[in-house]
C-alpha cells in the first residue's frame, strides 16, 4: 500500500463484494478523501493481489472516474467520520467497438436479434431483411407498402416467427425456417384503424400485443385454434365493398384493372387474423408494450386468450403508462410521466440482492425513453412513479431503449442526435457512449423516385442569404441488445444493434 | 364659649342675644362678637362686592364704543344669500331624499362620545407609525482630541502647518479651527464660530430627506399570479430536427391526428414528414415556391399554394382514405351543382390520370400568386388569399361542390384570413385592421384595430371567442371578440418582427415566432364565465441550441477589427446566426411546437 501523507483528511472504509470472486480484504482502512476511482483500483489490486479491473459502488451509485470521495460523501450525505462500505464489482464493460455495418436502402426502424439465424431488420421503405451474424445479407423482401415501425422475432425452435408492424395499419406474420433462411408470409393482422407503432411477444411466444395510433392495444394469437382464415361471409363482404366503391367512384378506364389489383392484393396477404382483445383507454398513440409473465404453473388453457394473472404494460404519447389486467380487460394501474414515451423495455432477470433490482417473481423494472431526451426507470410495484432520477445524456428524443437480457443493471439507449449510450442503472452517467458522425441528409429512395412536375430547375438559394444545413446528425431509430458468451472471460460481453437514419445498421460489441 | 353639648348650644341660642353674631376662633377658642360694620363687610364679600361700602359704589363706567343693537358693527347691506334658499342645502336634502328612497339612509345619528380623552393622540396610528419610521437625522460628529482645550501636543499645529492651514481654502482644511492649548478651562475664550456652525447644522437637517423612498421589496408584487401546476405542460427543449429542405420554409401544417406534418418551402417542394421518426415520407416537386400549405381538418388532403396554382394533394398515406378523397374531389357532381361552377372564372382542373402517381388530384388556377390558404374547420370550404389589391384577393372554394366564389366586390389588400370554428364568421386582416364579416348575412360585423402598422398573421382561440394578431412592428394584440373593438392586451417585443402567431388546440398555450429565431410561448387561459379576464403569462422563450445552427462566416470588416485587437486568433472565429422563424405551429394533441426556419430546418420543441 502506498504511503499516505499524514496531513490529509481521511475516511475509514471497508471493502465488501457480492458478486466478485476476489475475496474482500479484511478489516477497515483509512483512505484520503481525495481518492478517486483509479486510486481505489490500485489500492484494491495491491490488497487482493489480483489483476482484475474493479468498479466501486457507494450507496448504490457507481463512482465515476475523476470524482473524489469528498464529493460523493457530500452528495450522499454520509459523514466523513462514519465507516463507509465500498462495494466493488469486477468491471466487465469493454469499450464499444463497431464490428460491422449493414447498409440498407432506407433508414432502419426496427432490429431484432434472432439467435442462430442472425438478426432481422426492418426498414423505413417497408422492406424486411435477414442478416447473418457476420453482417452478410441473407434474405430481403418487401413486406409492407408503408414504413415498418417495429419488428420482433421469437426465440428458440427450428422455425421462427417474425412480426412486423407497419404504418399501413397492419401487422404481418412471417415464418423463418432454418433450411431456406427466407421469410414466408403467414398472415396479415388486420384490426388497427391507424398506424401500428409497436408490438411485443408474450413470454410464452404464443400471443402478440400491438399498439398504435388509434390509441388501442390489441392482442393476437399467433398459433393454435384461434388462427383463422377470413370467413366466407367477411370475404364476400370485402368483395361487395370493393364493388360498391368501384361503382360509387366511377373510375375512368382503369377501374377494372384497379379492382383486380385490389383483389390480388387481398389475396396476396394470405390469411387474415383479427384481434382477440382490444384494450382502449389511452388518449394518445401507444408506443411501448411489455408483458409481465404469469406465475410459474399457469399456461394457456383451451381457447382462453390469456393466461390468468398475466398483465401487460403499455406506454403512450398521453404521458401515461398503464397496466392491463388481460383477463378482465381493464387497466389496473397508471403511472404518469412528465412527457410522452417513445419506447419501453423491461428487465428480464432479477438482480442478486440489490436494493434497486426487481424482486423475485414477475415484478420487473420498466424503462421508458421519452421525447425530452430522458430515459426513466419505473418500479411497477409503486403507485406513483419513477424509481430514480431520469437518466439524461441525450439531447434529442430517446427513440430506443433495450435492456440487457442477462444483466439486470445494464441497458442501452439511442437518440435522434446520433448517440448510443450504454448505462448501468447504478451510475449517473453512461458507462460507454458512441456518437455517430454527421451525414448528409438522405431521402428515402421511394420518395426520391417521384417524377418531377414540369420544370425542375431549383433556383438554388432563396432570397435570404442564410445557409442551409449540409451535414446533419445521423438519427438512430432503434436499438437491440444481445448478450453473447464471448470467448473471453467477460461475463457481460454482448452486442448492441443500432438502426440509423442513413440506412446503416451498426453492430457494436463490448 | 366652649363647644359643649347640643343642649348647651340651644340654651345659649335662647339666652344670648349676640349668639348669631358670635364666631369662635378655632385656634384659640376665643369667642368674638362681630360688630355691625364687620358683618356688613362679610355680607358684601359674600355677595361678591367690594368689601368697603364707601369705595366705588357710585363709580360710573361709560362705554368707549356706544353700541346700538339696532345697527350692526359693519354697516354693509345684508348679502343676497341670506334671502335665497341655499343651493348646497338643497343638494344635501336631495341626496338624503334619494338615500331614503333607495332605502340605504341610515337613520341613526352617529353618536359622539360624551366624554373624550383630551390628552390622547388623535393622529391615525398608521400615520404615526409612518412618522416614526422617519430616517434618523445625520449624526453630529463627536469632538476630537484636537478640539480639547488642552489637546495632546501631537495635535497642535507647528508654525509651518499653521501657515499652511491659513493659506488653505476653508473647505480643504483638515480642521475647521486651530487646535489651541489653554492652561485652564476658565481661560478658554468664547467660540466665535458658534452661530455659524449652528446655522450649518440646521441647513444640513433642512436639506436632509425626511423619509426613505418607496422601493419594491419583492418582484412578486408586479408579476401576475401564475398557475404553476397547470403551466408545467409547455414546450421546453428542442429534441428533433427535420432536415431536407434546401431553402427557407414558408408554411407548416400538422395532420389532425398529430402523426404527420406537411411543410412548404422556397426550394419548390412540399414534404410530408413522419413526426415520431423525423423522416420525410412524401416529396412533391412544384413549379413554383410553395407559399402556403394547409392540411384539411377532416380528409387527408393538403391544399398547396404554388405560385398561381392551388393544388389539392393527397399524400397517399393510407389507401382507403386516399381512395375516399379522390372520390370526393374527382367524382362528377350532380347536374344542379354543375351550373354553379360556371359562375366564377376559376376552373378546377382534374389531374389527367387517376389516381395520379404524385398524388395531386386537382389544381385551380388563380389570376395572381397565392400567399395564404385556410380551411374551414368542417373541411369543406377553404379560402385563398392572393397578393394583389383587387376584388379577387380573397377567393373561397368549396370542395364538395367544386365551385369558387369571390366574397368581396371591393378592392382591398388582405394579409390573411380566418374562418370562425363554429359561427359563420370570416376574419379578414388588412394591413392595419381586422374586419369580421358574417357570411350568412353578408355584412360587416366588427372592425378590430390592433394599432399595428403591418399585420402578418392572426390566430383564433379554439373557442372562437378570442383572437390574437401578430404584426411586423413588434406587437401582438389579444382581442376579446365579445368585448371591445380595441385589444384587451398588447404584448410588445422591442425590435422584433413577428412572423406567425398560433394557438394550441387543447392546452392553454399560444406562441409567436419572431425574426431573430426565437419562439415566445405564453400561457393564455380563457375563463368560461364572462366576468374573469383572460390570464396571459409569458412563460418561455425558445431558441434552438447553438449546436443545431449553421455557423456563418463573419463579415470581413468585423473580422479585421477583431484582428487588430487580439491578433490572429479571432480571425478564424465563426459566428452563429440564429435563422429566422418563418412559420410556427403547435402539435394538435401534445404541448409541442414546430418552428420552420429560414435555413430549411423544421425544429420540434417538446
Amino acid at each position: 500500500m502506498q504511503d499516505l501523507p499524514s496531513t490529509e483528511p481521511t475516511v475509514n472504509v471497508k471493502f465488501v463484494t457480492k458478486t466478485s470472486s476476489v475475496p474482500p480484504p479484511e478489516g477497515t482502512m483509512a483512505i484520503p478523501l481525495s481518492t478517486t476511482r483509479d486510486n481505489l483500483r490500485d489500492v484494491l489490486r495491491s490488497l487482493t493481489e489480483s489483476d482484475a479491473t474493479f468498479d466501486f459502488i457507494i450507496a448504490n451509485e457507481i463512482i465515476r472516474p475523476g470524482v473524489s470521495l469528498t464529493k460523493i460523501l457530500q452528495r450522499k450525505k454520509i459523514s466523513e467520520e462514519a465507516l463507509v462500505e465500498i462495494e466493488y464489482i469486477e468491471s466487465d464493460l469493454a469499450p464499444l467497438e463497431q464490428i460491422c455495418e449493414c447498409p440498407h436502402r432506407d433508414a432502419v426502424t426496427g432490429v431484432s436479434f434472432c439467435p442462430q439465424f442472425g438478426f432481422v431488420t426492418a426498414s423505413f421503405d417497408g422492406s424486411l431483411h435477414l442478416w447473418s451474424e457476420q453482417g452478410a445479407l441473407a434474405f430481403s423482401t418487401q413486406a409492407h407498402p408503408m414504413p415498418i415501425t417495429d419488428v420482433v422475432a421469437t426465440t428458440g425452435g427450428p422455425t421462427r416467427t417474425v412480426v412486423t408492424a407497419s404504418k399501413d395499419h397492419t401487422l404481418a406474420l412471417w415464418q423463418l425456417s432454418r433450411g431456406t433462411k427466407a421469410f414466408t408470409k403467414q398472415a396479415t393482422l388486420m384490426g388497427h384503424t391507424d398506424s401500428v407503432q409497436c408490438c411485443a411477444l408474450s413470454p410464452d411466444q404464443q400471443r402478440l400485443a400491438s399498439g398504435g395510433w388509434d390509441n388501442a392495444v390489441m392482442l393476437w394469437a399467433l398459433q393454435g385454434p384461434t388462427v383463422e382464415a377470413p370467413s366466407p361471409a367477411s370475404k364476400a363482404e370485402a368483395e361487395e365493398d370493393t364493388a360498391e366503391s368501384g361503382v360509387g367512384r366511377v373510375r375512368p378506364r382503369d377501374a377494372e384493372v384497379d379492382e383486380a389489383g385490389v383483389k390480388r392484393r387481398r389475396e396476396g396477404q394470405g390469411k387474415m387474423l383479427h384481434p382477440l382483445v382490444q384494450l382502449r383507454h389511452h388518449r394518445g398513440a401507444v408506443t411501448g408494450l411489455h408483458w409481465e409473465g404469469a406465475s410459474a404453473g399457469a399456461g394457456l388453457r383451451g381457447e382462453a386468450p390469456v393466461v390468468p394473472g398475466e398483465t401487460l404494460w403499455s406506454a403512450s404519447w398521453d404521458h401515461t403508462l398503464l397496466r392491463w389486467d388481460l383477463q378482465a380487460q381493464i387497466h389496473t394501474a397508471e403511472l404518469t410521466a412528465p412527457c410522452s414515451a417513445l419506447c419501453m423495455a423491461a428487465t428480464t432477470t432479477s438482480a442478486p440482492g440489490s436494493a434497486t433490482a426487481p424482486a423475485p417473481g414477475n415484478a420487473a423494472l420498466l424503462l421508458t425513453g421519452h421525447v425530452d431526451g430522458a430515459a426513466r426507470l419505473w418500479d411497477p410495484r409503486t403507485q406513483d412513479g419513477a424509481v430514480s432520477r431520469p437518466f439524461r445524456e441525450h439531447t434529442g428524443m430517446v427513440t430506443g431503449v433495450a435492456w440487457s437480457p442477462r444483466s439486470p443493471y445494464h441497458f442501452s439507449t439511442v437518440g435522434t442526435e446520433g448517440l448510443v449510450c450504454l448505462w448501468d442503472i447504478r451510475a449517473r452517467k453512461p458507462m460507454q457512449q458512441h456518437r455517430f458522425p454527421l451525414v448528409p441528409p438522405t431521402l428515402s429512395p421511394a420518395v426520391e423516385g417521384v417524377p418531377e412536375v414540369g420544370e425542375t430547375t431549383i433556383t438554388g438559394m432563396p432570397t435570404n442569404s442564410q445557409k442551409c444545413v449540409a451535414l446533419v446528425p445521423n438519427k438512430v431509430h432503434c436499438c437491440c441488445f444481445e448478450e453473447r458468451s464471448a470467448p473471453s472471460k467477460k461475463a457481460h460481453a454482448g452486442l448492441i444493434g443500432c438502426g440509423c437514419d442513413n440506412g446503416s445498421l451498426f453492430l457494436f460489441s463490448f | 364659649m366652649e363647644q359643649g353639648s347640643g343642649l348647651r348650644t340651644q340654651l345659649q341660642k335662647v339666652i344670648d342675644p349676640n349668639f348669631r353674631r358670635t364666631v369662635v376662633d378655632e385656634e384659640t377658642g376665643e369667642e368674638t362678637v362681630l360688630s355691625d360694620q364687620e358683618l356688613d363687610m362679610l355680607f358684601r364679600i359674600q355677595e361678591g362686592k367690594y368689601y368697603s361700602s364707601n369705595v366705588g359704589e357710585e363709580m360710573d363706567l361709560t362705554d368707549l364704543y356706544p353700541y346700538d343693537s339696532r345697527f350692526p358693527v359693519i354697516n354693509l347691506p345684508e348679502p343676497k344669500s341670506r334671502f335665497i334658499p341655499s343651493k348646497w342645502e338643497a343638494k344635501k336634502v336631495i341626496e338624503l331624499v334619494r338615500k331614503i328612497r333607495r332605502g340605504d339612509y341610515d337613520h341613526k345619528i352617529p353618536e359622539k362620545p360624551d366624554v373624550y380623552n383630551l390628552w390622547t393622540d388623535d393622529t391615525d396610528p398608521a400615520e404615526w407609525e409612518a412618522r416614526s419610521k422617519r430616517l434618523p437625522p445625520p449624526p453630529i460628529k463627536l469632538p476630537d482630541h484636537a478640539e480639547s482645550y488642552n489637546p495632546p501636543p501631537e495635535y497642535l499645529l507647528t508654525p509651518e502647518e499653521q501657515k499652511e492651514w491659513e493659506a488653505a481654502n476653508p473647505y480643504d482644511r483638515k480642521y475647521p479651527f486651530l487646535p489651541q492649548m489653554y492652561a485652564a478651562m476658565r481661560q478658554v475664550p468664547g467660540y466665535k464660530d458658534f452661530i455659524k456652525e449652528r446655522f450649518q447644522r440646521d441647513l444640513d437637517l433642512y436639506l436632509f430627506p425626511a423619509s426613505s423612498r418607496r422601493s419594491f421589496t419583492s418582484t412578486l408584487r408586479i408579476c401576475p399570479s401564475c398557475p404553476t401546476r397547470r403551466i408545467c405542460c409547455l414546450p421546453q427543449v428542442m429534441t428533433l430536427e427535420f432536415f431536407g429542405h434546401g431553402a427557407a420554409i414558408t408554411a407548416l401544417s400538422v395532420d389532425p391526428t398529430g402523426q404527420y406534418i406537411a411543410s412548404g418551402s422556397r426550394d419548390r417542394t412540399v414534404r410530408v414528414w413522419d413526426i415520431p421518426t423525423g423522416r420525410c415520407l412524401r416529396l412533391l416537386r412544384l413549379e413554383a415556391d410553395a407559399e402556403a400549405v394547409a392540411w384539411n381538418p377532416v380528409h387527408p388532403i393538403i391544399a398547396i399554394a404554388a405560385g398561381k396554382k392551388l393544388l389539392l394533394y393527397t399524400p397517399g398515406l393510407t389507401e382507403e382514405a386516399t381512395e375516399a378523397c379522390i372520390a370526393l374531389v374527382v367524382a362528377p357532381l350532380a347536374p344542379g351543382a354543375m351550373t354553379m361552377t360556371l359562375q366564377s372564372g376559376y376552373t378546377w382542373h382534374r389531374a389527367d390520370t387517376l389516381p395520379t402517381r404524385d398524388g395531386v388530384v386537382m389544381d385551380i388556377a388563380h389570376p395572381k400568386p397565392i400567399t395564404q390558404l385556410c380551411w374551414h374547420p368542417k373541411g369543406d370550404y377553404f379560402a385563398a388569399v392572393s397578393s394583389d389589391t383587387s376584388s379577387s384577393t380573397v377567393i373561397i372554394h368549396q370542395l364538395s361542390r367544386r365551385r369558387s366564389q369571390l366574397p368581396f366586390t371591393k378592392k382591398r389588400l388582405v394579409m390573411c384570413v380566418l374562418f370562425h370554428p363554429t359561427k359563420p364568421l370570416f376574419f379578414v386582416a388588412s394591413r392595419t385592421a381586422v374586419q369580421v364579416f358574417d357570411l350568412m348575412k353578408q355584412q360587416l360585423v366588427k372592425k378590430l384595430r390592433p394599432s399595428a402598422k403591418w399585420i402578418t398573421s392572426m390566430a383564433l382561440h379554439p373557442t372562437g371567442s378570442h383572437l390574437i394578431v401578430g404584426s411586423a412592428d413588434s406587437r401582438l394584440a389579444w382581442f376579446d371578440l365579445e368585448a371591445k373593438d380595441t385589444p384587451y392586451k398588447i404584448l410588445r417585443y422591442p425590435g422584433l418582427a413577428l412572423r406567425q402567431v398560433c394557438f394550441h388546440q387543447t392546452q392553454p398555450l399560444f406562441a409567436s415566432g419572431a425574426d431573430n429565431g426565437t419562439l415566445h410561448v405564453f400561457h393564455g387561459r380563457v375563463y368560461t364565465d364572462m366576468e374573469t379576464d383572460p390570464l396571459l403569462v409569458p412563460v418561455k422563450v425558445l431558441r434552438p441550441p447553438p449546436s443545431s445552427m449553421v455557423p456563418v462566416e463573419q463579415p470581413e470588416e468585423e473580422v479585421e477589427e477583431e484582428v487588430d485587437e487580439d491578433g490572429e486568433k479571432k480571425a478564424a472565429r465563426r459566428k452563429v446566426i440564429t435563422p429566422d422563424v418563418r412559420s410556427c405551429v403547435f402539435h394538435p394533441r401534445q404541448p409541442w411546437i414546430f418552428s420552420g426556419s429560414a435555413d430549411g430546418v423544421i425544429r420540434l420543441f417538446v
